[in-house]
C-alpha cells in the first residue's frame, strides 16, 4: 500500500497512457472475453453444455483438424459459386434494370418487394428441387445476395447524371463505351456498397442453408455437433464462421480500395 | 476516318471549320400542360470559320437550338445541315459541344478528360496524350494535368472543358454559356484566351451567352433571338477588326453594337 503511494505515480500514469491506446484497449477487451470464456464453464458459472471452455474448443479444433478443414473448404467452395451468382448475376441484372427505362418501371418494384421477403422460408422448396447437396446451398446463398446487389447497382446506374451521358454522346461514345466509361464509374460507390452487403448476405445464405439441410460444410458441422451435444466442436465451428466473415470483409475492402483509388473522395461519399 | 483525324490532331490549325445552316426550325416540347412551342421557324447560316453569337432572353430556346445543332435533339420541323448534309445524330468529328456545367467526368484527371473524345475514337495513347497536354498547355493548365475536377477552380474547370472541345477537334464547336458560372474578371480573361486558341485552331464557333459585352467582343456576327417562341429577330454584323483588344470595348462602335443588341432584347422581353 505504502509503496504504491510513494513511488507509484509515474507507474500509474504510464498505465493510463497505455490504456488510452486503442489497440491496447482492444486487445485487453479481447483478453478479458477469452479469459471469461475459459474460466466461466470451468467454475460452473455457465453449464459446459452451453459454453465449452476455450481450451476444450481449441483442442477439439486441433484433434478434428482434418474434418474442420475439409468442411471449411466445402463452405468456401460453395460460397465462391454463390458469390458468382449474387454479385455477377445481381450486378448484371441491376445494370440492365437500372438503365433500361421500361424494365426499370415494371420489374424494379417487383425486385424490391422480393428483397423484403425472408427467403429462408423457401429453402425447403430449394432442397426439393436441387437436393441437399452443393447445388441447393449455392443457389440459396446466391439468391440471398442477388437482390441487394441488384438493387444497389440499379439505384447507382439510375441516378447517373444525365449531363455526363449527353456530353459523352456528343463526343461519339458508343452504347458500350457509355456503360463502361460513364455509367459504371459513376455508379461505382453504389455498386461497391452492393458488393459489401451482397457478399455478407451470400455468406449468411450459404451457412444457414448448410445448417438447415446439407451433407457437408461448416454450418452442417455446427448443427450435427449440436445435436450430439459436442459443445466444443460447435464453438470451433462458430469460430470458423467468424473467420469466414472476416475473410469476406477483408476481400471487399481490398476491392473497394483498388476500385476506388481513381475516385475523388467527394464523389465517393455521395 | 480515325487515321486521317489522328494526323490532324497532331498538327494543330489545319481545319478551317465547316458551315452550318438552320432551315425553318420549329420545335415543340411535350409538357404536362400540353405542347410548348419553343422555337418558331428559325433559319440562319453560320459561315465556315466564323465566330457567331447567339443571344436572347432566358427560355427563348438557345440551348434547345444548340442541342439540335449537335444532333442531340431532333427538331419537330425543319433541319440542321452541316456542309449541306442533314444532321440526324451526333457527329463527333464534325461537331463538338462545350456545356455550361463543364460536364467533366469527376473520376478522370484533367488530362484524361481532355483525351476522352480521342479515346472514344480509338486514337493511340501516345497521340492523344500529346494532343491533350498541348491543349492543356494552351489554356494555361500545364501544371494541373493530373488533377481531378474537384481539385480545380471553376475557371480552371471551364478551361479544361474548352481544351476538351478543341482536342476533340471538330469542324464546328458549339458553346452553351461556357463562362456563365464565372465572375466577370475570369470570364473576360477566358474570353480573350478563347479567341487566342481559336486563332490557332480555326473552327466554326457558335457561342451562346447572356453577356452582351462578351457577344460583341468575341463574335463576327450575333444572332438576336426573340422571347419564346424563339425566332431570329436580327443578325448583327460585328464590324470590329481582329485581333480584338480590350481597348476596343471603349470605342464608340463597340458601344453602339452593344446598345443595338440590348435594345432588341429589351423590346422582345417587354412584350
Ligand atoms: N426537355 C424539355 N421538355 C420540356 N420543355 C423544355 C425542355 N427543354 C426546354 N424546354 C422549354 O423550352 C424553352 C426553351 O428552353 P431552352 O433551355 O432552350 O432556353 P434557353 O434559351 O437556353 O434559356 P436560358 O437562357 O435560360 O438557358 C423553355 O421554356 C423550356 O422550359
Ligand atoms: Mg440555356
Amino acid at each position: 500500500m505504502s509503496m504504491r503511494t510513494a513511488g507509484g505515480n509515474d507507474d500509474r500514469s504510464g498505465w493510463i497512457l497505455l490504456l488510452k491506446n486503442p489497440l491496447v484497449l482492444r486487445l485487453a477487451c479481447l483478453g478479458m472475453i477469452l479469459a471469461f470464456w475459459e474460466i466461466a464453464p470451468r467454475m460452473g458459472w455457465v453449464s459446459p453444455v452451453m459454453l465449452a471452455p476455450l481450451s476444450a474448443t481449441v483442442i477439439s479444433g486441433v484433434t478434428d483438424f482434418g474434418v474442420f478443414a475439409r468442411n471449411l473448404g466445402v463452405t468456401f467452395g460453395s460460397l465462391a459459386l454463390a458469390l458468382l451468382i449474387a454479385l455477377g448475376g445481381g450486378g448484371a441484372v441491376g445494370l440492365l434494370l437500372g438503365s433500361v427505362r421500361p424494365l426499370r418501371t415494371t420489374l424494379l418494384p417487383i425486385m424490391s418487394s422480393i428483397y423484403a421477403v425472408p427467403l429462408v422460408v423457401v429453402y425447403p422448396v430449394f432442397t426439393a428441387w436441387a437436393g441437399i447437396g452443393v447445388e441447393s446451398k449455392v443457389l440459396f446463398g446466391g439468391l440471398y445476395g442477388f437482390f441487394p446487389m441488384l438493387l444497389a447497382t440499379a439505384a447507382g446506374v439510375r441516378t447517373v447524371d444525365g449531363g455526363y451521358m449527353v456530353a459523352a454522346r456528343s463526343m461519339g461514345a458508343t452504347r458500350f463505351q457509355m456503360i463502361r466509361h460513364i455509367m459504371l464509374p459513376a455508379a461505382l460507390p453504389s455498386i461497391m456498397s452492393g458488393v459489401r452487403i451482397g457478399s455478407a448476405m451470400t455468406a449468411i445464405g450459404v451457412v444457414v442453408a448448410e445448417m438447415m439441410a446439407a451433407t457437408a460444410g461448416i454450418g452442417f458441422l455446427i448443427t450435427q455437433n449440436r445435436t450430439m451435444f459436442n459443445t466444443a466442436e460447435v464453438y470451433f465451428g462458430v469460430f470458423l464462421v467468424v473467420v469466414l466473415a472476416g475473410t469476406i470483409d477483408w476481400a471487399v475492402s481490398v476491392i473497394e480500395r483498388r476500385a476506388g483509388s481513381s475516385y475523388p473522395r467527394k464523389v465517393r461519399t455521395l | 476516318m480515325a487515321g486521317l483525324k489522328m494526323v490532324r490532331t497532331d498538327s494543330v490549325a489545319a481545319s478551317a471549320g465547316a458551315d452550318l445552316r438552320a432551315e425553318n426550325i420549329t420545335h415543340m416540347f411535350d409538357t404536362d400542360d400540353g405542347a410548348l412551342l419553343a422555337l418558331k421557324d428559325v433559319s440562319f447560316t453560320v459561315e465556315a470559320g466564323t465566330f457567331v453569337g447567339l443571344v436572347g432572353p432566358s427560355g427563348c430556346g438557345k440551348s434547345s437550338l444548340l442541342l439540335m445543332m449537335a444532333g442531340l435533339l431532333l427538331p419537330t420541323d425543319g433541319r440542321i445541315a452541316v456542309r449541306g448534309e442533314t444532321v440526324s445524330g451526333p457527329l463527333p468529328e464534325d461537331i463538338g459541344v462545350v456545356f455550361q456545367e463543364s460536364s467533366l467526368l469527376p473520376w478522370k484527371t484533367a488530362r484524361e478528360n481532355v483525351e476522352f473524345p480521342l479515346y472514344l475514337r480509338g486514337v493511340d495513347r501516345q497521340v492523344r496524350e500529346k494532343a491533350a497536354l498541348k491543349m492543356l498547355d494552351l489554356v494555361g493548365l500545364g501544371e494541373f494535368t493530373e488533377r481531378r475536377p474537384h481539385e480545380l477552380s471553376g475557371g480552371m474547370k471551364q478551361r479544361v472543358a474548352i481544351a476538351r472541345g478543341f482536342c476533340q477537334d471538330p469542324e464546328i464547336l458549339l458553346m452553351d454559356e461556357p463562362f456563365a458560372a464565372l465572375d466577370e474578371q475570369t470570364r473576360m480573361t477566358l474570353g480573350d484566351e478563347l479567341l487566342h486558341i481559336w486563332d490557332q485552331n480555326k473552327k466554326t464557333v457558335v457561342f451562346v451567352t447572356h453577356s452582351l459585352t462578351e457577344a460583341v467582343f468575341l463574335c463576327d456576327k450575333v444572332l438576336v433571338m426573340s422571347a419564346r417562341p424563339g425566332q431570329i429577330l436580327k443578325e448583327i454584323d460585328i464590324t470590329l477588326p481582329r485581333p480584338r483588344t480590350y481597348e476596343m470595348m471603349a470605342t464608340e462602335t463597340f458601344g453602339q453594337l452593344r446598345a443595338e443588341i440590348w435594345e432588341l432584347i429589351r423590346e422582345t422581353q417587354a412584350k
